[in-house]
């Protein structure tokens, strides 16, 4: 039994390529901006990178695209176990009640069996207007993306997606956690842009790096946000 | 290749040693200034080869020129480390200032730009580690900081990529990409939308280490940019620099003297220094690289005294108020008091401080450019009246430091300065006087800095 390489691997994905990946890539977009869940919102965003790493294929050499894969998977790695330790978000499991009465809980609001944050709507109105500017520039031929082919405009609507939302899901939260996943989004965005003007191998693993010591560096934040005398003080 | 490899890894490797004794800090900075001046101690015996080295497939070349800016770099981190066993300025304090020296020295041997500027965001994403400060809750500041370069430096790899392929059809013009990534870089654009994060989040030597001495190589690197790139300062580059920096300029100097707290009011007066750095790539490659060198090197040493006289001044008070100004802590510690004032003031250029001579240079170039119609008549004016605001909040600040208040009467927090202190904060009041009145060595730096570019 021979172990599939990759180029086997990007023949049985054929049909996901284009602009499949692409749609894939702004629907998880929308899905980590407006998701308060960190663990669905972290799955989302794993899988923005596989579909993203489709898209670079398109650009690079697949043995250099899977570079970029496994760069933004370990970053989620990374970030999932950093949220685990923080118990996603919520109030530490070794804390009291009594201790933790001077933090105001998220305002929310429920929707059936679902407890909703109040910020939800606005969260998807921008989100709304965000992907009204996306489709409008992606229609507009003068604002079409240098050194992109006319035969791959679906990679202007991924790069278009991933800046658009990536800004403004850093924006729109002062979470470490939210916001770092919006950074990296902005990353994938802009790496998928620079990987049509420039291929060397070297800005490859700069820009790996990059990706891992972003992640690094908003772990670091989490576990600071979320540490127990930030919370209780 | 020896040299380069003991250059780049030594910090590293440093700088894992020093994560392993952050329960002792004082130990921790002292390993830091330790490897900080022996290393400042090897590289002045280093004769540049100024040849290529190719060193992981890219060309690195230590020059006479840019070994001056790497021995900057590392006495400016040995006083740092030096501060810090003394302050203790957080976990990550030297390990980030250690790591981010590696890969700020990377940049600043290695060619193309690309690479260069790219390792100049890795070198941020260690530098928001040491703005954080192991201060739990405290996050806002690094992130701003990280995002505020990791939104400039995509830019510039654009811009470099337009420059070299010149291409047909462009998103936007390279003047205008490289300006905005210019403000974003070096002048907390927009406004103070980082900076004063940074400055409320920030212990003071961190915040010396990242708006005073690692913005050197950013700066750097745009000069040498333009020096080969002249038709990157096009009129709209020209027109967005102004523009951006005399709005900032003003908006500082009037948020200077509205200051509601210390904080602020020292945030404001940098960001009157990072707008009037920013008008210097305006000014002729020359002129303006030397006074942009000048103005910052001013404000590094500026930052310390501030740093200084700051966190003297926090020995006399438990909770430092972030929602006025601490009235009368000045009258316990007069000496530190002193220290911060000339600090401010040389953040201003105030005659007689050693930021004078940065901030003269550039508003004389400016006003010569003006008369000659080469600038806006109305640039110079409001740099002026921006300084004139930020020396208003200034007096202000330390009017109500030393005013009887609530700091004077309350005698829990009370510590009065031993009398070795008060000898070494009156020496270096007495240094930063000497320094004043015979600026030879400040300008033997600068002019020795000024070589990098042109």
């Amino acid at each position: 039994m021979t172990f599939p390489t990759i180029f086997d691997w990007l023949e049985r994905l054929d049909g996901l390529r284009g602009f499949t990946a692409a749609y894939v890539v702004l629907l998880t977009a929308v899905l980590v901006i407006i998701i308060w869940d960190w663990r669905l919102a972290l799955a989302a965003l794993a899988a923005q990178y596989f579909f993203a790493g489709l898209l670079f294929v398109d650009l690079l050499d697949p043995r250099l695209a899977i570079v970029k894969l496994l760069a933004g998977w370990f970053a989620c790695l990374i970030l999932y176990v950093t949220a685990r330790q923080v118990n996603w978000g919520g109030h530490p499991e070794d804390v009291s009640a009594d201790e933790l009465s001077n933090v105001a809980p998220e305002k929310t609001f429920q929707v059936g069996p679902l407890r909703i944050p109040a910020s939800l709507p606005l969260r998807l109105f921008l989100v709304l207007i965000m992907l009204a500017l996306i489709t409008n520039l992606f229609q507009r031929p003068d604002f079409a993306l240098p050194a992109i082919a006319s035969s791959m405009t679906y990679l202007s609507l991924a790069i278009l997606a991933l800046v658009g939302l990536g800004m403004l899901g850093l924006v729109l939260t002062s979470e470490p956690l939210k916001a770092g996943m919006g950074v990296l989004m902005f990353m994938t965005g802009f790496e998928l842009f620079y990987s049509a003007l420039d291929q060397s191998a070297t800005m490859l693993i700069i820009l790996a790096a990059v990706n891992l010591v972003l992640a690094l560096v908003v772990a670091y934040l989490v576990q600071m946000r979320h540490a127990i005398p930030a919370l209780v003080d | 290749m020896t040299t380069l490899q003991t250059l780049l890894f030594t910090p590293l490797i440093a700088a894992l040693v020093v994560r392993f004794l952050t329960q002792r800090p004082q130990l921790m900075a002292a390993a830091g200034a330790l490897t900080t001046g022996v290393l400042w101690l090897w590289l002045r015996t280093v004769e540049p080869s100024g040849t290529a080295v190719v060193f992981w497939g890219q060309p690195m070349t230590l020059t006479p020129d840019n070994q001056v800016l790497l021995l900057f770099l590392l006495a400016g981190l040995f006083i740092l480390f030096g501060l810090a066993i003394f302050f203790p300025s957080g976990d990550w304090f030297v390990a980030g200032g250690l790591a981010g020296f590696a890969l700020l020295a990377a940049s600043v041997l290695v060619r193309p730009f690309t690479i260069a500027i790219a390792l100049v965001l890795l070198a941020t994403g260690v530098f928001s580690l040491t703005v954080q400060s192991g201060q739990a809750g405290s996050v806002r500041g690094s992130l701003r900081y990280l995002l505020a370069t990791l939104l400039a430096v995509p830019l510039l790899l654009i811009v470099s990529w337009q420059l070299e392929t010149q291409p047909t059809d462009w998103l936007l013009p390279p003047g205008e990409l490289a300006a905005l990534a210019a403000l974003l870089l070096l002048a907390g654009f927009p406004f103070h939308i980082w900076l004063q994060a940074v400055v409320n989040e920030a212990e003071p030597l961190p915040l010396v280490l990242v708006v005073g001495l690692a913005p050197l190589v950013p700066l750097a690197l745009l000069f040498e940019q333009f020096a080969t790139h002249p038709n990157l300062l096009d009129a709209t580059f020209q027109q967005l620099i102004w523009l951006s920096g005399s709005l900032t300029l003003l908006v500082a100097g009037i948020l200077a003297l509205t200051a509601v707290h210390l904080r602020r009011a020292i945030g404001n007066i940098l960001l009157l220094d990072m707008a009037l750095t920013i008008l210097c790539l305006t000014l002729p490659e020359q002129v303006g690289w030397e006074t942009a060198v000048t103005l910052q090197i001013a404000r590094f040493s500026g930052l310390l005294l501030v740093a200084g006289g700051w966190l003297l001044l926090k020995r006399h008070s438990a909770a430092w108020p972030l929602d006025r100004l601490p009235a009368g802590l000045g009258r316990r510690s007069p000496l530190s008091l002193a220290l911060l004032g000339i600090g401010l003031f040389s953040l201003l250029g105030l005659p007689f401080t050693l930021g004078f001579a940065g901030h003269w240079r550039l508003l004389t170039a400016v006003a010569q450019l003006a008369n000659s119609g080469g600038i806006p008549w109305w640039l110079p004016a409001i740099a002026l009246l921006g300084l004139g605001l930020g020396a208003a909040g200034t007096l202000r600040v330390l009017v109500v430091l030393l005013a009887k208040g609530d700091g004077d009467g309350g005698v829990e927090t009370a510590v009065s300065d031993p009398l070795w202190l008060q000898g070494v904060v009156l020496f270096t009041l007495l240094l930063n006087g000497w320094l004043v009145v015979f600026p030879k060595t400040f300008f033997a730096v600068t002019a020795a800095l000024s070589q990098l570019v042109g």
